[in-house]
């Protein structure tokens, strides 16, 4: 009994730990897959992580802190869109530009908002118990003893998959991304695409650190993103941009960093760099084995100008 | 694009060299070669600029395009395989790059003209080989060949003679 | 007409490589066009410098303080005292050793973005090299333990550019999973089998004194390092001006195809170049070690390596405005503390003006670039 309890255990946690990196993930995907480069999804997860938490904690009600959260990433993509499509910026630097200054930005507000107070307890999203449904053993309380960003995780899964492979909005946005010549000549406005696609994105990533402080750890800490923003990508990649394998290479990630919290408690006599490293080095090891076969969208990190079109040569 | 748009057009012209003698003694290249050389190829292959120092995205395509030429000749290649090296430049500089390549056969080289302009590759060859479905069909005497001909055999039509 | 890139231009392996165009292009050239007199790229660094310092002043009167006292008290001691000075040209060591492997790896086309976990394990090298190698004379000590501190920095470094070169591999990605794998090895060697016996928290035991760098400023912390950086400063200088390998990295930089059929090897060139850069942040590191802590902390760099990627890129690719940028923002983190006292800031706005700085300079970059392409349009 003790065993099937642990391993429920560990698979909630795994859940849990994976539900932010799933977010920022799939926050990525919308983006990459018109063509945008996204490194900047760890600044958005500390922005959706700061916003959330400063909005709960002035206002005490969570789901506050979760539209705020949705709309500092909305920004914070609109930011991103504005330098990489509008102004041509390199994708890179304005994604890195963007996490230094997110991270810049949430130290310097957090210590002004929480005044380095420890008593930053924030009332956090609980979980909802789906009634009768919950009390299956394992099953039940994975599945059904979630609270709602969870449900809205798995939602999105759903619903990106429809939209992409089944809507013309999904067909507009892949082609934006594989091959935005081709997209502007049948009429489509490439930029207001791309546009959408990164702001959807922010909101996403922003979405995943709002998770992080309301549902996980109640809690606002410089930094707390951790590189969970480069695991997310690292997962997309691991993914091939796809909703269903993100979402899945996501939860292999999480119940990486899940299996390091609980290793310890198996008395194993493992330091616990090696465990913190695990994540990382799972996500390294993961685009090692998956190089060259999991191929970007065509148009992805190339700026698209209107008046670039000529035959190159 | 055959060239480093952000280079000179010196430093253009050595990329295939840039790593022996004249251009590089111990380990340092030696800006007074380099100089040196791209002005005399400046002038025996005309390309029109205010100085070597140029970088080559300012200059025009015919210029661009002789540019890649005085690079990849001055080895004297044996085999010179040429790719619709007119394509988008004007008169003057088609003419240039056509008597260019016309010396270099004459100097010995075997080259290889590949070009969709029909006229172009009557003027220019010796021997005219014609494509069909990835083979060659037929390989003509310049001279003799005919417009109609060489039509004819692009759209599949048999070889007579 | 010849097509213009904007930036990015696939490779062979149909991967992106960012053009090291991104900075700006040849450095100190007038940049002449029928409607700007652009000045020397300087303008634009400053312009989002100053942006930068005035988006500050309004955090920090946001935080309830005088940006005025602030900002004097950032620079005052850091700059115009005998031991803030020291304390500046000391901070200023691992930031320039770290840019300069930024800007090289940059000119290649490549986001060296490991300068941190790269610092950590030339730390560790050196100190290795400080710890078990006893009873050689200083004279050979120190180029050796500056060495071992290079080498393991350079494999750190190696490692991405293998996997971008050979597997086409974002090393943006590589390179920041590598800098947590490096934190965390680091942290863990100190805590175990380096930890100084009987010492009440995680450091290693001094390194040999014939390992130490010496003093250059006495009464203050500024050591030999700053001489070396200085000297790396002009080295690189030499090579990617004036060198045929430094003609070749910018080959790859510009255009890796052209380079490719120029029988450059592009492969090679990148994982030398993320190599060297690696090898450059690793004397970082060491310098560190030898010459500030001499012995191994947990804590060895406190984000010099991403302050060099904002470092290297204000710089538009001079290596005379790394040395100046470097300075300025070893003035800044050596001032901040002061700041913090006296006007009661948190340090932590140093990290968003600079955050700041990073973004404006893409922003005028941008510009820049669409202004010159514009008008080079209509010529």
């Amino acid at each position: 009994m003790n065993n099937l309890n642990f391993l429920s255990d560990y698979l909630i946690a795994s859940l849990n730990l994976a539900v932010p990196l799933a977010f920022a993930a799939l926050g990525g995907m919308y983006s990459e897959r018109s063509g945008v480069l996204n490194i900047a999804l760890e600044g958005m997860l500390i922005t959706g992580a700061f916003s959330s938490a400063a909005a709960t904690f002035y206002t005490g009600n969570p789901w506050l802190g979760v539209l705020c959260a949705l709309i500092a990433g909305g920004l914070v993509g609109l930011l991103h869109a504005f330098l990489c499509v509008t102004l041509y910026v390199n994708q890179l630097v304005s994604g890195l530009a963007i996490n230094l200054v997110a991270a810049g930005l949430t130290s310097f507000l957090a210590r002004l908002v929480f005044n380095g107070s420890s008593t930053q307890r924030l009332p956090g999203i609980e979980p909802m118990v789906i009634p009768g449904l919950a009390n299956i053993p394992i099953l039940g309380s994975l599945l059904f003893q979630q609270d709602a960003l969870v449900y809205l995780l798995i939602t999105l899964v759903a619903v990106s998959i429809y939209i992409f492979f089944h809507t013309s909005f999904g067909l507009t946005l892949r082609a934006v991304g594989e091959y935005p010549q081709a997209a502007a000549t049948a009429g489509l406005s490439v930029s207001k695409v791309r546009y959408l696609a990164v702001v959807v994105s922010g909101c996403l990533a922003s979405l995943g650190g709002a998770d992080l402080t309301l549902v996980q750890i109640k809690f606002f800490t410089e930094g707390m993103s951790a590189g969970k923003g480069f695991i997310a990508i690292a997962a997309l990649i691991f993914g091939r941009w796809h909703p269903l394998g993100t979402a899945l290479a996501c939860l292999l990630f999480g119940a990486t960093e899940a299996l390091q919290l609980r290793i310890q408690a198996f008395g194993a006599n493992i330091p616990y760099q090696f465990l913190v490293m695990l994540p990382y080095a799972i996500a390294l090891f993961a685009l090692l084995g998956l190089a060259g076969k999991s191929i970007p969208p065509q148009g992805l990190g190339v700026p698209y100008s209107p008046e670039n079109q000529q035959d190159n040569l | 694009m055959g060239l480093v748009l952000q280079f000179s057009i010196a430093q253009n012209l050595i990329l295939n060299a840039f790593k022996s003698l004249p251009f590089c003694r111990n380990f340092l290249l030696q800006p007074l070669a380099i100089k040196n050389y791209a002005q005399v190829v400046m002038e025996e292959f005309d390309i029109r600029a205010t100085g070597e120092d140029i970088k080559v995205s300012q200059l025009s395509g015919g210029n661009q395009q002789k540019v890649v030429l005085a690079r990849e000749l001055a080895g004297e290649p044996n085999l010179i395989v040429a790719m619709q090296p007119t394509r988008g430049l004007d008169v003057g500089a088609i003419a240039a790059i056509h008597s260019r390549l016309l010396v270099e056969r004459d100097r010995g080289a075997a080259i290889l003209y590949i070009s969709t302009e029909l006229e172009e590759v009557m003027a220019m060859s010796d021997r005219i080989a014609v494509i069909y479905r990835g083979e060659f069909v037929a390989i003509l005497d310049a001279q003799t060949a005919t417009i109609e001909e060489i039509g004819l055999l692009m759209a599949g039509g048999i070889h007579r003679g | 007409m010849p097509s213009r890139y904007i930036a990015g231009e696939q490779n062979l392996h149909g991967i992106i490589l960012p053009k090291a165009d991104l900075l700006g292009g040849n450095h100190w050239i007038m940049i002449t066009n029928k409607r700007f007199q652009l000045l020397l790229p300087i303008r634009s660094p400053l312009i989002a410098i100053a942006s930068a310092f005035i988006i500050g002043a309004m955090l920090i009167l946001l935080a309830g303080a005088n940006p005025i006292t602030a900002y004097t008290a950032l620079f005052q001691e850091s700059l115009t005292t005998y031991f803030g000075f020291g304390n500046t040209l000391t901070k200023m060591t691992p930031l320039l050793f770290t840019s300069l492997g930024v800007l090289v790896a940059l000119r290649a086309g490549q986001f060296n973005i490991g300068g941190e976990g790269q610092i950590y394990l030339g730390a560790l090298g050196s100190t290795l090299i400080g710890l078990y190698v006893q009873g050689i004379p200083a004279v050979i000590h120190i180029p050796l333990a500056l060495l071992a501190g290079f080498l393991f920095g350079a494999v750190w470094g190696w490692i991405p550019g293998y996997l971008k070169a050979v597997r086409g591999i974002n090393e943006v990605i590589t390179t920041l999973l590598l800098n947590y794998i490096a934190v965390n090895l680091v942290s863990y060697l100190v805590q175990n089998p380096l930890k100084s016996p009987g010492a009440p928290s995680p450091y290693s035991p001094l390194i040999a004194k014939e390992a130490q760098l010496p003093i250059i400023l006495p009464q203050s912390l500024a050591h030999a390092g700053i001489i070396l950086a200085l000297m790396a400063a002009g080295i690189l200088w030499v090579l990617l001006a004036r060198s045929p390998l430094g003609y070749q990295i910018a080959a790859v930089g510009f255009n890796p195809t052209a380079a490719h059929y120029a029988r450059i090897s592009v492969k090679n060139t990148i994982m030398l170049v993320m190599a060297l850069a690696g090898g450059l942040a690793g004397l970082a590191g060491a310098s560190e070690v030898m010459g500030l802590k001499y012995r191994l902390f947990e804590q060895v760099s406190s984000g010099y390596g991403f302050d060099a990627v904002a470092i290297a890129f204000l710089s538009r690719g001079s290596i005379g405005g790394v040395v100046l940028t470097s300075l300025f923002f070893a003035a800044l983190r050596s001032g901040a503390n002061v700041m913090q006292r006296s006007a009661g800031v948190p340090v932590t706005i140093i990290y968003a003006i600079q955050g700041l700085t990073v973004l404006f300079i893409a922003i005028s970059l941008a510009v820049e670039r669409r202004i010159k392409t514009q008008t080079n349009a209509e010529v």
